[in-house]
């Protein structure tokens, strides 16, 4: 998969592009690392996400996760349909910030 | 490197449980998902016990219902949708016991003989009092904060108490402990879900365990912690097949290579009580057989 890291003062938007599982997911993990330092915010863009299995959510999570031990926030926005349902199915779509594009 | 996808891509089996629940018991998906926004910070309370321990956070939780998924496979089909509930629930709830308040602590403590443990382990501290009896806490807690968890009534609070403290220690063969509720509209077979819930926690061993944005190992100094977590992070992924658990090792140094054949074996005996378990106590099955280890080349490796 390809993921785009773009920068706007210490918001970080993020774009990965494909599927997000169990052999892309640790790609997501290990670049998100160093792109987090300094930033406040993280914008995840699902727009071009085609699929995401739990490895993907749990990335997701520790996304999530790691911003709040930093004071910061992440948020996910134009999630397609199809995503959407995985995030309703596993129960987490009330728990991230989700902005809805309508 | 080798590819090591897990399970040939395994868009089939992915949300097994959480897909049948949606359909088949809405009300029940619900109170799942409720859960679920509510646990994502409580379970991040066993850091305070446990600073230097791997992830027991939701996303390990989450590893879990995977894992059960992938056990499951075909046999997901054969569970009621209280059974999905139940196993879903005691994902989440399994090791809620690590993060137990102080003031919860205090008032189940003397439930599990602290006072005899204590005089038997002068030696060892209430953090370690509490990791040996973490599954029994969970079940305190489970029981204790049912209403808030809106589980909707006595048979599946004792249902999901018990699979949850089944993950480690209990005996599966007790028809007393662990029996085949009958309820409306259904079966919960205990000491099946149990089984699988146990396997699927003793596998998530791999290094995705405790992932990079959250852990930062360059600061432990306690040699059984770093040995911990070093059998982790050679532990690649762990891949469950129709017939067999394979765990992808790219060895962080050599001397992890018997640490993690220790792993192996291990899994190996959990997986040969539940499937003994799910063969003996239901009429279904664990189909996976055998453990294997099989070592990443890289490009380094010579040919």
């Amino acid at each position: 998969m390809t993921i785009d890291f773009e920068k706007d003062g210490t918001t970080l938007t993020v774009r990965p592009e494909g599927i997000l599982d169990s052999v892309t997911a640790p790609e997501l993990d290990e670049q998100m690392v160093p792109q987090i330092e300094g930033m406040n915010e993280v914008i995840l863009d699902l727009a071009k996400v085609e699929y995401i299995s739990s490895a993907g959510l749990r990335v997701l999570v520790a996304t999530d996760q790691a911003m709040e031990k930093r004071g910061g926030c992440m948020k996910i926005i134009h999630a397609g349909p199809y995503i959407l349902k995985i995030l309703d199915m596993t129960g987490l779509l009330n728990a991230f910030t989700v902005v809805s594009d309508k | 490197m080798e590819s090591n996808k897990q399970n040939g891509g395994g868009r089939g089996n992915d949300f097994l449980l959480e897909k049948r629940l949606r359909t088949e018991a809405p009300d029940l998906h619900r109170r799942v998902a409720d859960c679920v926004t509510v646990l994502k910070q409580t379970l991040k309370s066993y850091e305070t016990w446990f600073p230097f321990f791997t992830d027991h956070s939701v996303l390990h939780s989450m590893d879990v219902l995977e894992f059960c998924n992938r056990i499951l496979g075909d046999q997901a089909e054969k569970l009621s949708p209280q059974e999905c509930y139940v196993l879903i629930m005691s994902c989440y709830l399994h090791d809620i016991g690590m993060g137990i308040s102080e003031k919860d602590y205090l008032f189940f403590r003397d439930q599990l003989d602290w006072p005899g443990w204590h005089a038997e382990h002068p030696e060892r501290d209430e953090a370690q009092f509490i990791r040996d009896y973490h599954q029994d806490f969970s079940g305190f807690l489970i029981r204790k904060y049912a209403d808030v968890l809106e589980i909707p009534d006595e048979d599946l609070i004792f249902a999901i108490v018990q699979v949850s403290r089944g993950h480690r220690k209990t005996d599966l063969f007790d028809p007393a402990a662990y029996p085949d509720l009958q309820v409306p509209d259904g079966v919960i077979r205990t000491a099946y879900l149990a089984a699988v819930l146990r396997l699927a926690d003793e596998i998530d061993m791999g290094s995705d365990r405790n992932p990079e944005l959250l852990f930062d190992l360059s600061g432990l100094t306690e040699q059984k912690d770093i040995d911990n977590f070093g059998v982790h992070e050679s532990i690649r992924t762990v891949e469950v097949r129709e017939d067999r658990i394979i765990l992808h090792v790219l060895p962080k140094e050599p001397r992890f290579i018997p640490l993690v054949e220790e792993t192996a074996e291990k899994i190996l005996k959990t997986l040969e009580y539940c499937r003994k378990t799910a063969s003996d106590r239901s009429g279904l099955r664990i189909q996976q057989e055998k453990v294997e280890i099989k070592i990443i080349r890289t490009e380094e490796d010579p040919a």
